[in-house]
């Protein structure tokens, strides 16, 4: 971590844990009072985090995404900046921070455990399609984070009407059929990042490693994950799934993408996303 | 017997179109990808023991698995049959919906549906704006206000009834994006036949000519169009940077003839050499120091530069042929003594020093540090250290099919864009005789998301309404006395 950076990554983090706290309180004894109260101490951990992200890319001259510290920095960016757009544009779905927050919150925790000082900036990394790469990579996963936070809730409030337990709380949130809508507008959203992501992530992995698909663990994953969320798609599109059952697809659909960016470098340390540059043996005589 | 073979084509053709299909197939193919995760796959093991120590520590799990090629999952039997039914069932699904996708972007005429639509009392959820009766005329004021919205009209009569559409072309997404997936199999199918991936290492100043003797690893030969197009190259100069151990830079200078020109052209990771349908990648760099074996009176006996696996603080060796002796070397590019243990302060080559053994028959006769432009001497010979270059691995990748494959992406990407972001959503205005006078009618359909459309169509309404009373205001025509749109 360099000069600002610890006091600004702690901050966020801090208001983070207050957030989680404060929307678990929220949900738990349904008061209404900490969920609206979280939005404002969730603004100035964004902002502590946007100083994070920015300072971090001023210092090392590149698109934070090198290791798991900047990943969890920039990826939980763009879910949190998703979540406040959510907040201020619609109040009545704040609640989507229930899972944005605290897995942005454990993403930055792990980053920061693995490696939080600085990296070399691996050759391999050096590309024009890092940022596009990376960039809709952590779009994708900011909005399917969305989504999921959007399918928590509409199972909560669907439990309640179910089980005719409709309180002043619940009430507040938006009808059934608009959190329906909105958890599939992020969904869309971060099928379109995905491709564009696995797109880019191709093209570039032709310069870099001499083809476009290895079956890399973390390319596999990005598949699945894609393939998923497609299938979800093609469920509402053309079979009229609707509510509910998409809802615990999309949150549980949300794990594949975290295996995808954690998982499988914590796991697997021989695939082509490790980046590190091999060695091999031989002789040669000239 | 023809009827019998028509109704069978039929029935698959059924089957194939379905919803459920697509269904069925993609979770298939998921759930084989997802295989291919849990059991290991062979281009992942390390080495040819590794694999026979796997085989012989799970005997009954691996013969299943070698049965049915699970650990090479991605092209085993079962995963092309599913591929195949995959591209059966896009190619069916898009003849299928072809004449719903022109119907859908209204470029045949409305249906009768469509235009009843436009004639019938207003349907429940309309919005009704009031139209003064001997007002002057809503048409042009109705087409510029849908025309400024990007609403295009394409049915009604234009004058009392209009049908609009937004995004017309949107349906056009479903085609791009179902035949990206038939571009990216062609460019995949082309790549696969005629990709060629052969690596092979230079040490600076070597050159290459592409016979394949001269690869020392062929990855994948070409199925068609074997012969590489001619070239040769000559490795000028390599120059690595490293910081902290990690490899941040890598200059690679070749000389290219190609086509009886030659240039000096600069390699880079992720920037590779391209001459067409041939790319040359510089996958890994290392160290070739010059070895130089003299007998008593000084004559050389053998002298070579030997590429050597050693940057990493690895052990590796080399020998003469003929000549009873194995070298093992452990390499220092940046050497000082730490603690009484040689340690390397960096991976540059500032100071280069060879921990070096030498062995005669399994036993050790020599061990000791050698830096450059020394010697040791043992059984009355001396090895000498003269000189250290880099060595580089190149990989020779010629394949085509990459502009299907672009293509491929482009098309999918464009198709997600158009069909789900650009969704279409439709508008139907018509002015009719109500019991508090003449109402235009507005309602509207949309793809996706029908709760929010109400937003969208309310706000149409309202601005709508606006400009209607602002043009009669303007053109000084009677005022409505009929309530405001509901």
């Amino acid at each position: 971590m360099f000069g600002m950076e610890p006091l600004l990554f702690w901050g966020s983090v801090y208001c983070y844990a207050a957030v989680t706290i404060m929307l678990l309180v929220g949900f738990v004894f349904s008061k209404e009072r900490m969920l609206h109260w979280s939005r404002y101490v969730l603004l100035p951990g964004f902002l502590m985090h946007s100083a994070v992200f920015i300072y971090r890319w001023g210092i090392t001259g590149y698109f934070p995404s090198n290791g798991e510290y900047e990943n969890g920095i920039s990826a939980g960016w763009f879910a949190i900046l998703l979540t406040l757009i959510l907040n201020y544009k619609k109040g009545n779905f704040r609640a989507a921070g229930m899972i944005t927050v605290p897995v942005t919150l454990l993403a930055l925790g792990y980053g920061y455990m693995v490696n939080a000082g600085g990296q070399p900036h691996a050759a391999s990394l050096k590309s024009s399609w890092l940022i596009i790469h990376v960039l809709f990579a952590q779009l994708a996963f900011g909005a399917y984070l969305v989504a999921s936070g959007l399918g928590l809730i509409y199972v909560l409030k669907d439990n309640k009407q179910r089980l005719g337990l409709e309180t002043v709380f619940y009430n507040r949130f938006p009808t059934l059929p608009l959190i329906d809508e909105m958890m599939f507008k992020f969904v869309v959203f971060g099928f379109v990042a995905d491709a564009i992501m696995i797109a880019a992530g191709s093209i570039w992995a032709k310069d870099l490693w001499g083809s476009y698909w290895a079956w890399d663990p973390v390319e596999v994953w990005s598949l699945l994950s894609w393939l998923i969320y497609g299938l979800t798609i093609h469920l509402r599109v053309t079979l009229g799934w609707r509510g509910r059952r998409l809802a615990w697809i999309f949150i549980f659909a949300i794990i594949g993408i975290i295996i995808a960016f954690w998982g499988v470098d914590a796991v697997v340390k021989s695939g082509q996303h490790a980046f590190g540059i091999k060695s091999i043996g031989g002789k040669v005589r000239p | 017997m023809r009827r019998g073979i028509l109704n069978t084509i039929k029935r698959y053709y059924l089957t194939f179109k379905s919803a459920k299909s697509t269904v069925f197939i993609i979770s298939v193919l998921l759930l084989l990808y997802f295989t291919g995760l849990l059991i290991p796959q062979k281009a992942y093991i390390p080495s040819p023991q590794a694999y026979a120590d796997w085989k012989s520590n799970f005997p009954l799990f691996s013969t299943v698995v070698e049965l049915f090629q699970l650990n090479e999952i991605y092209l085993a039997p079962i995963t092309i049959f599913f591929l195949v039914l995959f591209f059966i069932n896009l190619l069916v699904v898009l003849g299928h919906r072809l004449p719903t996708l022109l119907k859908r972007m209204y470029i045949v005429p409305l249906s009768a549906q469509d235009r009843i639509a436009l004639v019938g009392p207003p349907p429940d959820d309309a919005r009704l704006i009031p139209v003064p009766t001997g007002g002057p005329p809503i048409d042009e004021t109705v087409l510029n206000f849908l025309k400024k919205r990007f609403w295009t009209v394409v049915g009604g009569d234009r004058s009392r009834s209009f049908f609009a559409v937004k995004n017309r072309y949107s349906p056009l997404g479903f085609l791009f994006f179902h035949t990206s997936f038939l571009l990216c199999l062609a460019g995949g199918l082309l790549v696969f036949f005629t990709r060629f991936t052969g690596a092979f290492i230079l040490t600076e100043g070597q050159e290459f000519t592409p016979e394949m003797k001269n690869f020392h690893r062929i990855y994948q030969d070409a199925k068609l169009m074997k012969k590489l197009p001619p070239f040769s190259m000559r490795l000028e100069k390599a120059l690595p940077q490293y910081e902290n151990n990690v490899s941040t830079d890598l200059d690679v200078d070749i000389a290219l003839t190609d086509e009886d020109r030659t240039e000096t052209v600069r390699v880079k990771v992720n920037q590779p050499v391209k001459r067409g349908a041939l790319s040359i990648l510089a996958r890994d760099v290392g160290v070739a120091p010059l070895m130089v074996l003299r007998d008593r009176a000084g004559r050389e006996i053998a002298g070579s530069f030997f590429s050597l696996n050693v940057m990493k603080g690895d052990e590796d060796s080399f020998d003469y042929p003929d000549i009873p002796y194995v070298f093992t070397v452990r390499f220092y590019p940046d050497y000082v003594e730490r603690e009484g243990k040689p340690f390397s302060r960096s991976r540059m080559l500032s100071n280069p020093v060879i921990q070096i053994g030498v062995t005669k028959n399994q036993h050790t006769i020599f061990a000791g540090l050698l830096p450059i432009k020394h010697h040791i001497t043992f059984d009355g010979l001396t090895l000498s250290f003269e000189e250290v270059r880099y060595w580089v691995e190149f990989y020779v990748i010629r394949e085509y099919g990459n502009y299907a494959l672009i293509a491929g992406f482009l098309l999918g990407v464009t198709g997600l864009i158009m069909r789900l972001i650009f969704y279409q959503r439709t508008l139907r205005l018509f002015v009719f005789e109500g019991p508090d006078g003449l109402r235009l009618a507005l309602s509207g359909k949309s793809e996706y998301y029908p709760h929010s459309f109400q937003h969208e169509i309310a706000q149409l309404a309202e601005s709508l309404e606006k400009q209607l009373a602002q043009k009669r205001d303007e053109e000084g025509g009677p005022s409505s006395s009929a309530p405001l749109s509901s």
